[in-house]
């Protein structure tokens, strides 16, 4: 009870309110992300007590990545990485001109997601974490290996391309330094690209400006608002679909905490894992890709909740999960609370508070949210050719923000004119995306993999977790194939 | 009106012959394999204890192989589609013309050319005033009216101002001469 | 057509000429330093460890000397691109450079044409050594018996903490070349920073971190990890019973460290005024309270005995790196 009383003082409202809109000014603006407005936060936080610091940090990321899917759904440029899987079928609902009835969706299922993973964040954290423990090498390889594989889901019809889109994206996320032996790769002695291309630059050039690319090579709707019918936001009219859906949105919110919680894979990864096995498993799966009502809501309900499963590991281990709770160990060390396995018994007050405030933010994120897809819609009230500035600025000075490099925004051209070009030969985009945030995680867990056990192979396929991932993978990319097979030998005699 | 008619038949019936099984896509995905097997050539060996182990090589020379592959696949495609061709085969100019029309007639080489001078303008005059500049040309361009373009400009680059550099700090180019302007 | 654009380049033109006088009226007075925003180049991600010493320093500066301080964060290539552009910025004081221990092997690991003497050095504030790290339940009791078990049964043992070349690997090379070990007969793991090192370990996947004892302070004070030695001259105050590496008969030290530096060529007066407001923050209770509670070491060394300190660690790191050929 004193935990609630805490939580309602105006010296922790006040704040926690005021983050909540700045997380959704964070989340919609292409190149500002949730890491961002947390980095941000943590410096005022000093000033105020522990409690005020963290709800603002977590009211301010769970809206950014609401919000990430905002400009997703309306302009396909995603908000933050954790919303590139939006673009799928938000952005082609709104095409239809249900954008607001898809991002009403969408915070309604960011809503329930979250609370689902807070309540597995709450109720079983410690074994969570013990078995996210048990994840190293090998089971992040196979892990990758089944997020690569949806590059065929994604790949609206044309798998061949789809597959040639997420080549190229591997290749392109092997520039830069190779970790596990520091040598630079097609760096071409730039020093900005040791760190690798930018993975926000790329997107937003892939996205957003072959998008503006695309509109201007075609004059004749320049002079329109980009939404004819205002965007129609009813949070009752989305209720009955999401009940129609209920079980995506809970498999999905699980998908996206166990993915959040491992230490190496985040809300991003579980937001792509999710839309995946929601296709597989969907009774309608040829609808997905073009504005489906689970290809809105699988992806949303697993990246909040994977945003509440990345606090386990910090809070059981001190280990962050993902870049936000690393600022957030950071923070906590400075309000003189150590994450880890004594935090449970030290300072419960402090655990309860973070649960009350998950819970919460929760349920204040739908007004937040509301007000946020609002006033992005009147931005989309504008002229085209408008809208089409506001977006090539945003995407240069959002390229620009994440690392203060200029370098970036020639990324995002250059990203620019790659998007374009594929999709004026009909090789899918998405898939692009899947290979540059999974190349990383495939390749050097495969290569760390085989340093552990001397360049010995079995052991990917005898650990326990890791035979059982293999397996998933065996059975998602050939069982239907092979039982189809089955069932035609049987039916045949 | 009529013109945009006249234009969408003319990109019709070239789209589909070009943009399916065109030849410049299979002999760019060729030239990217074989420049990637060329540079991953030079990367160095990875041997620890011994033993060779997958280096910094190994990944991207299997995707310049796929790529290569794929180079072959996509070629073949697109000769088997020419083979079966009922339309007679667009011919060079008409090709030219649809390349035009991705890239050049519809400001598109316009908008990629004003970004990428965008980058030493607001170097060198700071974001404000370049911003305002390259997204009042860009409007122009894009036939928005003259008034429309500046006012609207100046509004969108204050706000990005604000947004970027007050709210979250990011130290946006002030320009060679040191002034926010 | 051609009316619009004549207007917009007047526009353009006039934007021009006024930031052009208001440039001419500020440039020929005499400054006294500093009188406009300082920036703080951190190579490292805003957020990171490095990154929360650079904005404490940036609000306390920002007290002393009444001036703005914004940290502005570039990173990449293992801080390459951050110390780079610090390095390269006008010599005039107002980019100083969060300069770390990263500084002293980008040349010799190939990554920069940087060194030590591309930059005069303001003050150091922290060290933080290496440490070795085993799960409790290991059967090691002591660094000697680890190190038996190391030669006795070369290959079996991998060890972990960051990337390949980073500091806790470049730190277990040194401990392992000054016990007559030969370093390959260990095996590294590369990771992605002190926080996947400790999951590994933790889940069995590594034998042995050399991270920082701080970084792992939960999981020693929790009694999940216990620590062997402390790769530093003197013991950590927090860890009192963790021995030294010298106490153990091992003549080696190392880890990393930060401090504040500028480009070559900063007017004395300048970098006088910097080194005095540091002196008196890094004297300030402030600043102890906060490198406590973040887990940071203190290690202070002021101008010229920084430079020597970064001059010395420079050709201890060459000999390193070159002797196991990264």
């Amino acid at each position: 009870m004193d935990v609630v009383v805490q939580l309602l003082h105006p010296s922790v409202l006040v704040p926690w309110m005021l983050a909540m809109l700045f997380g959704i000014f964070a989340g919609a603006t292409p190149g500002l992300t949730a890491t961002m407005a947390t980095a941000l936060i943590v410096p005022i936080s000093y000033y105020m007590s522990p409690v005020a610091g963290l709800a603002m940090i977590i009211g301010a990321t769970f809206t950014a990545i609401f919000a990430g899917d905002i400009p997703a759904t309306f302009l396909r440029i995603p908000g933050t990485p954790a919303s590139s899987a939006a673009i799928l079928d938000g952005f082609e609902m709104n095409r239809r001109g249900k954008g607001g009835f898809a991002l009403t969706l969408d915070l309604l299922c960011s809503s329930i997601g979250g609370l689902i993973g807070v309540a597995i964040l709450i109720m079983v954290a410690p074994p969570l974490a013990r078995i996210a423990l048990r994840f190293s090498s090998a089971e992040y390889f196979w892990l990758g290996l089944f997020g690569l594989s949806m590059s065929a889901v994604v790949s609206k019809g044309n798998t061949f391309r789809g597959i040639i889109a997420a080549a190229f994206g591997l290749l392109i996320s092997t520039v830069g330094m190779d970790v596990t032996t520091g040598h630079p790769r097609f760096t071409f002695g730039q020093l900005e690209l040791l760190s690798g291309v930018g993975f926000i630059p790329a997107m937003i050039g892939l996205f957003g400006l072959s998008e503006v690319l695309k509109l201007a090579s075609d004059p004749a709707t320049l002079n329109v608002p980009s939404i004819t019918q205002s965007a129609k936001i009813s949070l009752l009219g989305a209720l009955p679909a999401i009940w129609r859906h209920k079980i995506t949105v809970i498999r999905s919110a699980l998908i996206g905490t166990f993915t959040g919680s491992l230490p190496g894979a985040g809300a991003d990864i579980a937001a792509w894992v999710a839309y995946g096995v929601s296709k597989k498993a969907s009774r309608e799966p040829e609808k997905f890709g073009s504005g489906s009502e689970e290809g809105v809501i699988a992806p949303t309900s697993a990246n909040n909740a994977g945003l509440a499963g990345a606090w386990i590991p910090a809070l059981v281990f001190g280990i962050p999960g993902d870049a936000v709770t690393a600022i957030v160990v950071g923070a906590m060390l400075m309000y003189g609370l150590r994450p880890g396995p004594l935090i449970f018994e030290q300072s419960r007050e402090i655990v309860d508070s973070i649960f009350m405030i998950a819970v919460v933010t929760q349920i204040l994120l739908i007004g937040a949210g509301l007000l946020g897809i609002r006033a992005f819609s009147r931005i989309l009230r504008l002229p085209r050719n408008a809208v089409m500035v506001i977006v090539l600025l945003f995407s240069a000075v959002g390229s620009f923000a994440l690392e203060n490099s200029f370098f970036d925004i020639y990324v995002m051209i250059a990203f620019g004119i790659i998007g374009f070009y594929m999709e004026k030969n009909d090789v899918p985009l998405p898939p692009l995306i899947l290979g540059l945030i999974l190349g990383p995680m495939v390749e050097r867990n495969l290569r760390v993999g085989l340093v552990r056990t001397h360049g010995d192979f079995l052991p990917f396929f005898t650990r326990p977790i890791s035979a059982v991932l293999a397996a998933a993978l065996f059975i998602t990319l050939f069982g239907g194939p092979i039982w189809n097979l089955i069932k035609g030998r049987l039916k045949q005699p | 009106m009529s013109n945009a008619n006249n234009e969408n038949t003319v990109s019709e019936s070239t789209q589909i012959d070009r943009k399916h099984y065109g030849p410049t896509f299979p002999i760019l995905l060729g030239a990217l394999g074989a420049w990637t097997l060329y540079l991953s050539a030079q990367l160095p060996d990875f041997i620890q204890r011994g033993r060779q182990l997958p280096g910094p090589r190994y990944f991207p020379t299997i995707l310049g192989i796929f790529f290569c592959v794929a180079a072959v696949v996509e070629l073949v495609r697109y000769l088997r589609q020419r083979r079966n061709r009922t339309v007679p085969a667009p011919s060079i100019r008409q090709r030219a013309f649809a390349v035009m029309q991705d890239w050049g007639s519809h400001s598109v080489v316009l908008i990629l050319a004003s970004l990428i001078v965008f980058v030493p303008l607001i170097r060198y005059v700071g974001f404000i005033a370049g911003g305002i500049v390259f997204s009042a040309l860009v409007m122009l361009r894009l036939r928005a009216k003259w008034y429309n373009a500046i006012i609207l400009s100046v509004v969108v680059v204050l706000v990005i101002a604000v947004v970027f550099g007050m709210l979250f700090r990011v130290p946006l180019p002030r320009g060679a001469f040191g002034i926010a302007l | 057509m051609s009316k619009r654009v004549l207007i917009v380049v007047v526009v353009a033109i006039l934007l021009l000429v006024m930031s052009g006088i208001v440039w001419a009226r500020g440039a020929p007075e005499e400054e006294v330093y500093p009188d406009r925003t300082v920036t703080i180049v951190v190579p490292w991600a805003a957020g990171g460890g490095t990154d929360r010493v650079a904005r404490f320093w940036a609000d306390e500066f920002q007290r002393e000397l009444d001036t703005p301080f914004v940290v502005e964060n570039r990173t990449g290539g293992s801080g390459a691109v951050g110390h780079s552009a610090g390095a390269t910025a006008a010599a005039d004081g107002y980019t100083i450079t969060m300069v770390t221990f990263e500084l002293a092997t980008l040349e010799s690991m190939g990554l920069a044409d940087l060194t030590y003497a591309d930059f005069e050095y303001l003050l150091q504030m922290n060290e933080d050594a290496a440490g070795v790290i085993v799960r409790s339940d290991a059967p090691w009791e002591s660094l000697d018996e680890l190190l038996e078990d190391i030669r006795n049964n070369p290959g079996q043992i991998t060890f972990s903490g960051t990337a390949v070349g980073g500091v806790w690997d470049l730190a277990r090379v040194g401990m392992l070349l000054e016990a007559g070990i030969d370093p390959d007969d260990t095996t590294w793991i590369p990771s992605e920073g002190a926080a996947p090192a400790i999951t590994d370990l933790l889940g069995g996947h590594v034998d042995v971190i050399t991270n920082s004892l701080p970084e792992a302070q939960s999981q020693l004070e929790a009694g999940d990890l216990r620590a062997l030695a402390v790769m530093s001259d003197e013991r950590n105050p927090t860890f009192p019973d963790v021995p030294t590496l010298k106490e153990l008969g091992i003549d080696w030290s190392g880890g990393t460290w930060r401090g504040f530096s500028v480009p070559v060529g900063t007017p004395d007066a300048v970098k006088q005024v910097l080194i005095e407001a540091g002196q008196r923050i890094a004297d300030s209770q402030r600043f102890r309270d906060f490198m406590d509670d973040a887990g940071f070491g203190i290690r202070l060394r002021l101008g010229e005995d920084y430079a020597e300190f970064v001059e010395e660690e420079h050709y201890t790191w060459q000999t390193i790196i070159r002797e196991v050929g990264f």
